[in-house]
C-alpha cells in the first residue's frame, strides 16, 4: 500500500508539472460527465416505470372495430376503445382491477356575491379501480365505489390545485360545485400526485397538464356537455359522428387499463379475439381480430412517450463525453512519452513494468477523480437548468443524488480506460531507448 | 510544400495510436456539431417566419357557450361593442393562425379535377382588417357584399399571392372563380402572405380568406382583435373583460396576444436549441483547446529534430508549414470521416426523432469552418517551433 501511496504521489507532482495541461483534461472530463449526467438523468427520470414496478401488470387492451381500408396492410388498432366494447371488456376483466376512463372540458360554474364566472375545468371520467390502479393518494377524503359508478352518484373528487384556488386549500369534503348546470359535492381531495408519464392517457402528450376534477364513468356520461372537446376519433360519415354522440359505434374515445396476473393475462388475450370474431359474425366488425394487449411500459414506447428532446440531448451529450474521453485519452498519451526519460530513469533504477504502469495509471486516475468531482458539479447544475426549461415534463426531472454518484464512477472508470493503453506502451517500452529520447 | 505530403504522412503513421485518437476525436465532433448546428437553425428560421398577420398588434379570446347558458349577445352585437373599445381597431370572429383551421380541396373546374389543398380561414365581417392582413392586388373584402352565415353560394374571397402563382400561374387571380365541395369562391384580391402554422414551405402559404355575415347567431369560438400600435394586451384585457361582462355564462379558457401565443409556440424548441448551442459551445472548445494542446506538446518532444532540420537549412516558414500541414492531414481525416458520421447520425435521427435531412451544404461549409478552426489552433504552437533557434535548442538536451 505504501507503494500504491507512492505512486499517487508521483503522478500529482506529474500532472502539477504541467498544470495547464492537467487543468485542460480535468476540465475536459467534467465537462464531459457533467453534461452526460444531467441529460442522462433527465432521460431516466422520465422513462422509468410510471407505475413503480406495477406497470408490468398493468395492461391495455386495444380490440379494432374500424373498417377495412381501401389499401390493405395490417394497421394498428385505434388507441381508445367505443363504449360499446368498452364496456363488454370492462365486463370480462377482474373485479377490482379495472378501470374506463376518458377526459373532457366540463364547465365550471363559479358563483359569488358580486359575479358569475364560468371555467372550462379538464375533467376525467374514471370508474372507482381508478385511484387505486394509478397509485393516487388523497390529502382529504377518499374516491367512491363501485355502487357510486352503477347508481351515478353526483359525486367528484378534484385536484390539489384546483382546491388550493377554490377552497384555499382546506379540506372541502362535503362542498358543492356546480358543474353544467348539476350540482356535485366534493367526496375527496387529491395529493400531489405525479405519475411520470401519465400513463392513463396518453392522448394529450405524456407530461400534459393534469386534471382538476375526476367524476364516475357514468354519471359524467349523464351530464350535458360537447364532447368535441376530448379525444373523440370518428371515422364514419353519419350526422351522430359530427355530434360527437359518445353512443356512437363509430367513434372511439374511451380507456380500458386493466390489472392482471401471468395466469390471467393469456386468458383475457384469448377473450379479446373471441369477442372480436363474434363481433365480425355478427357483422358489427369488417376486420378480423386485430386485438392488442401490451403492458404499461409497451405502450409508453408505443406512443414514444419519451420526449424527442430529452433524447437528442442525451445522445449529444454522449458524443461530447466520447469527444472528452478521447481527448484525455490522446493528451495522457503525449504526456507520457514527454517524461518518457524520466520513466527510462526509474525503469534503470530499478522499478519493474507493472511500477511504471501503476505510477501512470495512478495519474489517469487521480485526473478522472478530479475531473468526476467537478463534474458532478456540472451535472448538478446541468440538471438544474432542464428543470427550469419551459417543457411540461421540466418539473418532473429529479435531482437524484445515486445518478450523480453514478457519473462520478463512470468518469474514473473511462478515465483509467483512456489510461491503459498509453501507460502499457509507456510501460513497455525498452528503458534505455526511454532515456535517451529526448 | 506540396511534396513533404507523404513524408509528413509517413512520420505521422509511427504515432499511430495518437492519431488515430485524435482522428476520432474529430470526426465525433464534427458528426456532432454539424447535427446540432442544422437544428439549431432550423429554429432559428423557425422563429423568424411570418404568418402574414398583423402580429404586433392581435389578441385572441376563445369564447365558449357553455351548456346552461342563458341566451346570450348574439355575435354581431358582441364584435360591436368591442370595436367601441379604447385600443380597438378592428374585432372578428373567426379562426387565427396557429389556431385549429380547416382544409379545403379547391380547383377551376367546377368538377374539382386537378385540386389543390388550401387552409380555409373563415370570418366574420371585418375579419381582413382585424387580421391585418397586407392585400397587394386587387381589393380587400368589404362589409358590403357578404353572403350570410350558412349560405352556400359564391362567396368573395382573398388568397395569398403563393397559392395564386399555383392556380394561375403568371397572370393575376383577380376577377377568377374557384370551386369547391358544395361551394365557390370569387378572388377579390390577393394578400401576401397567410400562413397557418410556422412552417416556411411553399404549401404551408395556400391559403383562402372568406367572409360571412355573422348576425343574430350566438355561437362560441375565437374572436380575433386588433389593437392600435402596440396595445395588443390593453385590447386582450378590455376585450376579454366586455365580453365577460356581455354574458357571465361564457367560458374564456384561453386569451393571449399572437405574440406570446407564437412565442409559446416555439419555446419548446428555443430551449432545445440553447441546450445544443451550449453543448456546441463546449464541444468546439475543447477539441480546439485539444489540437492546440497536442501540437504544443508534440513540437516540444520533437525540438531536437526541428533544430538539426534549421542547422540543415530549413527555413523557419518550412517548420511553419509542416506542422500545418501535419494538422491540415490529420484535422481533414477527422472531418472526412465525420463528413459520413454525420449523415449516418442524421439518417437515424430522421428514423427516430422526425427530424429532416441535413443540407450537403451544411456538412460542407462546416467541413471548411473546421479546418479553419484547426490550423488557427495549431498556428501559435508552430510558430513558437518555428522561432527556436537550431542552436539553443541541441545544447538544452
Amino acid at each position: 500500500m505504501n507503494l500504491f501511496g507512492y505512486h499517487l504521489r508521483l503522478g500529482l507532482i506529474s500532472l502539477r508539472r504541467n498544470w495547464l495541461l492537467s487543468l485542460l483534461m480535468v476540465l475536459s472530463v467534467a465537462f464531459g460527465i457533467g453534461a452526460f449526467a444531467a441529460t442522462a438523468g433527465a432521460l431516466t427520470s422520465l422513462s422509468g416505470d410510471p407505475l413503480k414496478g406495477q406497470g408490468e401488470w398493468t395492461f391495455h387492451p386495444q380490440v379494432d372495430p374500424t373498417p377495412i381500408a381501401k389499401s390493405e396492410p395490417l394497421f394498428d388498432p385505434p388507441d381508445d376503445l367505443t363504449l360499446r366494447d368498452a364496456r363488454a371488456l370492462y365486463s370480462a376483466a377482474p373485479k377490482g382491477h379495472r378501470v374506463m376512463t376518458s377526459l373532457n372540458w366540463l364547465p365550471l360554474i363559479l358563483e359569488d356575491s358580486h359575479k358569475t364566472q364560468a371555467k372550462m375545468a379538464v375533467t376525467r371520467a374514471a370508474t372507482a379501480d381508478f385511484f387505486k390502479l394509478f397509485q393516487a393518494t388523497f390529502l382529504y377524503g377518499g374516491g367512491w365505489s363501485e355502487s357510486d359508478d352503477r347508481g351515478k352518484s353526483q359525486v367528484i373528487v378534484i385536484s390539489r390545485a384546483l382546491n388550493q384556488s377554490l377552497f384555499g386549500g382546506h379540506n372541502s369534503v362535503g362542498e358543492h360545485v356546480t358543474i353544467s348546470e348539476r350540482t356535485f359535492s366534493i367526496i375527496g381531495v387529491l395529493d400531489e400526485w405525479a405519475l411520470v408519464p401519465r400513463i392513463y392517457d396518453l392522448n394529450d402528450g405524456a407530461f400534459a397538464e393534469p386534471e382538476q376534477i375526476f367524476m364516475p364513468f357514468d354519471s359524467w356520461l349523464s351530464v350535458p356537455q360537447d364532447y368535441g372537446y376530448g379525444p373523440m376519433n370518428c371515422w364514419a360519415n353519419e350526422q351522430a359522428d359530427r355530434d360527437h354522440n359518445p353512443n356512437s359505434e363509430t367513434c372511439t374515445w374511451v380507456q380500458l387499463w386493466v390489472q392482471l396476473s401471468d395466469s390471467e393475462r393469456p386468458v383475457y388475450l384469448r377473450f379479446l379475439n373471441n369477442y372480436s370474431r363474434d363481433q365480425k359474425a355478427s357483422g358489427r366488425y369488417e376486420r378480423d381480430p386485430n386485438v392488442r394487449l401490451p403492458n404499461a411500459l409497451a405502450w409508453l414506447a408505443y406512443k414514444r412517450a419519451i420526449p424527442n428532446a430529452i433524447k437528442i440531448q442525451y445522445w449529444v451529450a454522449l458524443g461530447l463525453l466520447i469527444v472528452c474521453l478521447l481527448s484525455t485519452a490522446a493528451l495522457l498519451g503525449v504526456k507520457f512519452r514527454g517524461s518518457f526519460p524520466e520513466l527510462g530513469l526509474r525503469r534503470a533504477l530499478g522499478a519493474s513494468r507493472r511500477d511504471i504502469f501503476s505510477q501512470l495509471l495512478a495519474e489517469g486516475g487521480l485526473v478522472g477523480i478530479c475531473g468526476g468531482l467537478l463534474g458532478l458539479l456540472f451535472g448538478f447544475l446541468g440538471l438544474t437548468v432542464l428543470r427550469h426549461s419551459p417543457e411540461g415534463y421540466a418539473r418532473y426531472i429529479d435531482l437524484s443524488i445515486s445518478s450523480l454518484f453514478l457519473s462520478l464512477g463512470i468518469s474514473v472508470f473511462c478515465t483509467l480506460l483512456a489510461t491503459i493503453i498509453p501507460a502499457a506502451r509507456a510501460a513497455g517500452a525498452p528503458p534505455y531507448q526511454q532515456l535517451v529520447s529526448n | 510544400m506540396v511534396s513533404q505530403v507523404p513524408q509528413i504522412a509517413r512520420a505521422l503513421k509511427k504515432h499511430k495510436g495518437t492519431v488515430a485518437l485524435l482522428v476520432g476525436l474529430i470526426m465525433v465532433a464534427f458528426a456532432v456539431i454539424t447535427n446540432c448546428i442544422f437544428m439549431i437553425g432550423d429554429v432559428v428560421e423557425q422563429a423568424q417566419i411570418s404568418t402574414g398577420v398583423d402580429e404586433k398588434n392581435i389578441a385572441i379570446i376563445q369564447d365558449i357557450a357553455i351548456v346552461g347558458s342563458k341566451s346570450g349577445v348574439p355575435v354581431a352585437e358582441k364584435l360591436a361593442e368591442l370595436k367601441r373599445l379604447p385600443y380597438v381597431r378592428g374585432a372578428a370572429f373567426g379562426t387565427s393562425p396557429l389556431m385549429s383551421f380547416n382544409t379545403l380541396n379547391v380547383s377551376l373546374k367546377s368538377n374539382l379535377e386537378n385540386a389543390t389543398t388550401v387552409r380555409l380561414f373563415l370570418g366574420s365581417q371585418g375579419y381582413s382588417n382585424a387580421l391585418g392582413i397586407k392585400v397587394v392586388a386587387g381589393r380587400n373584402l368589404d362589409d358590403l357584399t357578404v353572403p350570410d352565415y350558412g349560405s352556400n353560394g359564391e362567396a368573395p374571397a382573398l388568397i395569398t399571392e403563393a397559392l395564386d402563382y399555383r392556380l394561375f400561374g403568371t397572370i393575376s387571380g383577380v376577377g377568377q372563380l374557384l370551386y369547391a365541395q358544395g361551394s365557390s369562391f370569387r378572388v377579390v384580391g390577393i394578400m401576401k402572405d397567410l400562413r397557418g402554422r410556422l412552417t416556411s414551405d411553399a404549401e404551408g402559404s395556400f391559403s383562402l380568406l372568406t367572409i360571412r355575415r355573422f348576425d343574430r347567431q350566438d355561437m362560441g369560438g375565437l374572436y380575433v382583435i386588433r389593437s392600435v400600435d402596440g396595445k395588443a394586451k390593453q385590447g386582450l384585457a378590455e376585450g376579454s373583460r366586455r365580453l365577460h361582462e356581455l354574458n357571465p355564462y361564457h367560458a374564456q379558457p384561453y386569451a393571449s396576444t399572437f405574440l406570446d401565443m407564437k412565442r409559446e409556440a416555439i419555446a419548446r424548441r428555443v430551449a432545445l436549441a440553447q441546450v445544443l448551442a451550449l453543448l456546441v459551445i463546449v464541444l468546439t472548445a475543447i477539441t480546439c483547446f485539444t489540437i492546440g494542446a497536442m501540437t504544443s506538446l508534440w513540437v516540444r518532444q520533437r525540438r531536437v529534430q526541428i533544430g538539426i532540420r534549421r542547422a540543415l537549412g530549413a527555413t523557419k516558414s518550412s517548420i511553419l508549414t509542416y506542422f500545418l500541414i501535419e494538422n491540415l492531414l490529420v484535422v481533414g481525416a477527422g472531418t472526412s470521416l465525420g463528413f459520413l458520421l454525420a449523415f449516418g447520425l442524421n439518417a437515424t435521427a430522421m428514423h427516430y426523432l422526425e427530424m429532416t435531412r441535413l443540407p450537403f451544404a451544411y456538412c460542407v461549409s462546416s467541413m471548411a469552418l473546421v479546418l479553419i478552426l484547426s490550423q488557427f489552433s495549431a498556428i501559435g504552437p508552430a510558430c513558437k517551433a518555428s522561432m527556436q533557434a537550431p542552436a539553443e535548442v541541441i545544447r538544452n538536451q
